[in-house]
């Protein structure tokens, strides 16, 4: 079976029979699944249902023991991480820098970074680039480390839990930015728990669990066909 | 891209290495003056009269001594402590998810990390350098310098004499010069495998940096071991306190020279093989450490 989110459209993504094993202990164990681009994508999940795997698996981060991952036609290497902006859901960035100092070094390793982009955000959230990152919160760290991500004219942004460790107001404008920041043909894959809060803005979701595919389909479709939420339906597929 | 991963590794590492050159460097410049200053005439004549002065001007020169020697050993173990801390912190925790996410292949990031290393290496030796010259600047030291080209011609004649023991001089040299780098590389491997285990991470990388060690070091004794077993005659014939071997048969001395010539030739086969070793053994890490950091990165 192939589990083709909106199938009609151009493939930016496709994954061909992945597994990764951690020692003895299947983490993914994917059937084909193709992402088109242009769309906004929810991943979601209960925990340890090998989200984070399939992502470190799309960025390069992990190799698969078998399968591929092609983005744009391209098998994952280093290639295809210029056409990824990766949001990991950890604070990736060192304390001794300055917020400027980051921007450059992004700068310098994208070429499709947009400092002006940046800098308008950071004043936006009253962001002082001269700020050292070891002065910061822990919730200034992730909107600078979200802005980072979203000054890119990536293909595809994979944000893992961007908006977990912020207040709701901010959420609010995280979304916003998340969906103004990019272009029509970029895909956003976002991977969260708080299904509620972005749900208004998925186009298409797909639930895992234990390392397989459960569902890919759009949110329309549900909504219109089954009369629920995205959010209704994760409690009923993964109840406990 | 290299340059640019380069540019970065040596400006997040030059924050630590800076401020320490700067201390030596002061250091050396403080110490001279002081020196000098206990030196002069004046001074000295003033103290050899008062037993409590001298205490006090022999006791702060034991004390700047030992703070030398401090600051020295502390630039070296520096040198180490940071090539690991930018390995592992850089590559293996939070941080590896930036850098293994740039368009960049391992190799580059491993090698950013190396040469950088490597740079502060030569310029701690440098600076080390520059602090001795510092130090033992004056009359004496300038009159010495000249006579440095014909002590050096000297030095070659007598090498000439004995070839083997300058080839020896050199290898011994690059030997050392080697270790480092081979260090270095066999660190970067002992943590790149310590991480592919899902816990006690640290412990393992310790665990296979002592395992690495005693096996090598078991292989290089079983080497010299072989090595030297034919040798073991001409060195009984090169004591100095009895003319007789072991089972009192007279030793035939033959020229002094020849036979330290012939001893260094033996001992240079072993250091060059000692070299390739080292070298082969650095180039493996590397290759294993890259494999590790492109195929099984494990980030928690």
């Amino acid at each position: 079976m192939d589990n083709n989110v909106s199938s009609n459209l151009q493939t930016l993504l496709e994954c061909k029979g992945i597994t990764k094993k951690y020692g003895p202990f299947t983490a993914l164990n994917f059937t084909n699944l193709k992402i088109a681009k242009g769309r906004i994508i929810g991943l979601l999940g209960p925990n340890g249902s090998g989200k984070t795997t399939l992502i470190k698996l799309i960025t390069g981060l992990l190799t698969p023991n078998s399968g591929e991952i092609k983005i744009n036609g391209l098998v994952v290497g280093t290639e295809t991480k210029k056409m990824v902006s990766y949001l990991p859901e950890r604070t990736y960035l060192n304390s001794w820098m300055k917020v400027c100092d980051i921007i450059d070094f992004f700068a310098d390793f994208y070429s499709d970074f947009s400092k002006e982009r940046a800098y308008s955000m950071l004043s936006k959230l009253n962001i002082n680039p001269k700020d050292k990152l070891k002065t910061m919160s822990k919730g200034t760290k992730e909107k600078v480390q979200l802005i980072l991500v979203m000054s890119r004219n990536a293909d595809l942004y994979i944000l893992d839990e961007p908006i977990a460790g912020v207040d709701p107001a901010a959420r609010d404008y995280i979304l916003k930015t998340i969906i103004s920041n990019y272009s029509e043909n970029a895909t956003i894959i976002i991977c969260t728990h708080l299904i509620s809060d972005i749900e208004q803005i998925l186009d298409d979701f797909i639930f895992i669990q234990n390392g397989s595919l459960v569902m890919a389909s759009s949110v329309d479709e549900v909504r219109e066909v089954q009369g629920k939420s995205v959010d209704a339906l994760f409690r009923e597929v993964f109840k406990c | 891209m290299l340059g640019k991963l380069m540019k970065y590794e040596l400006k997040a590492t030059a924050r630590w290495f800076l401020p320490l050159y700067c201390g030596i460097i002061i250091f050396a410049v403080f110490s001279k003056i002081s020196t000098t200053v206990i030196n002069l005439e004046e001074i000295k004549h003033l103290s050899s009269d008062n037993l409590f002065i001298q205490m006090i001007v022999n006791t702060a020169m034991l004390v700047s001594a030992f703070l030398y020697a401090f600051i020295i050993i502390t630039t070296i173990v520096m040198t180490f402590v940071i090539a690991i801390r930018r390995f592992y912190k850089n590559l293996l925790s939070d941080e590896g998810y930036l850098m293994f996410t740039l368009p960049v292949s391992s190799h580059k990031l491993l090698l950013s990390k190396f040469l950088t290393t490597m740079i502060w290496y030569v310029c701690s030796i440098v600076v080390i350098m520059i602090s001795l010259f510092i130090l033992f600047i004056s009359k004496e030291f300038f009159g010495a310098l000249l006579i440095f080209p014909e002590a050096i011609s000297q030095l070659l004649d007598e090498f000439s004499k004995v070839p083997s023991l300058m080839i020896f001089s050199i290898l011994t040299l690059i030997d050392t010069f080697i270790s480092f780098p081979f260090l270095i590389l066999m660190i970067y491997v002992s943590i790149a495998i310590g991480h592919t285990r899902h816990n006690h991470k640290v412990l393992y990388s310790f665990g296979t940096f002592l395992g690495l060690n005693i096996i090598i070091s078991i292989i290089s004794n079983i080497i010299s071991f072989i090595f030297f077993l034919p040798y073991t005659n001409l060195f009984f014939s090169f004591s100095p306190v009895s003319d007789y071997t072991f089972d009192n048969t007279p030793i035939n001395r033959v020229d002094n020279l020849a036979v330290i010539d012939a001893t260094f030739n033996s001992l240079n086969s072993l250091l060059i093989f000692s070299l390739i070793f080292s070298v082969a053994l650095s180039v493996a890490f590397y290759f294993v450490t890259n494999y590790i950091l492109s195929k099984k990165l494990n980030l928690e």
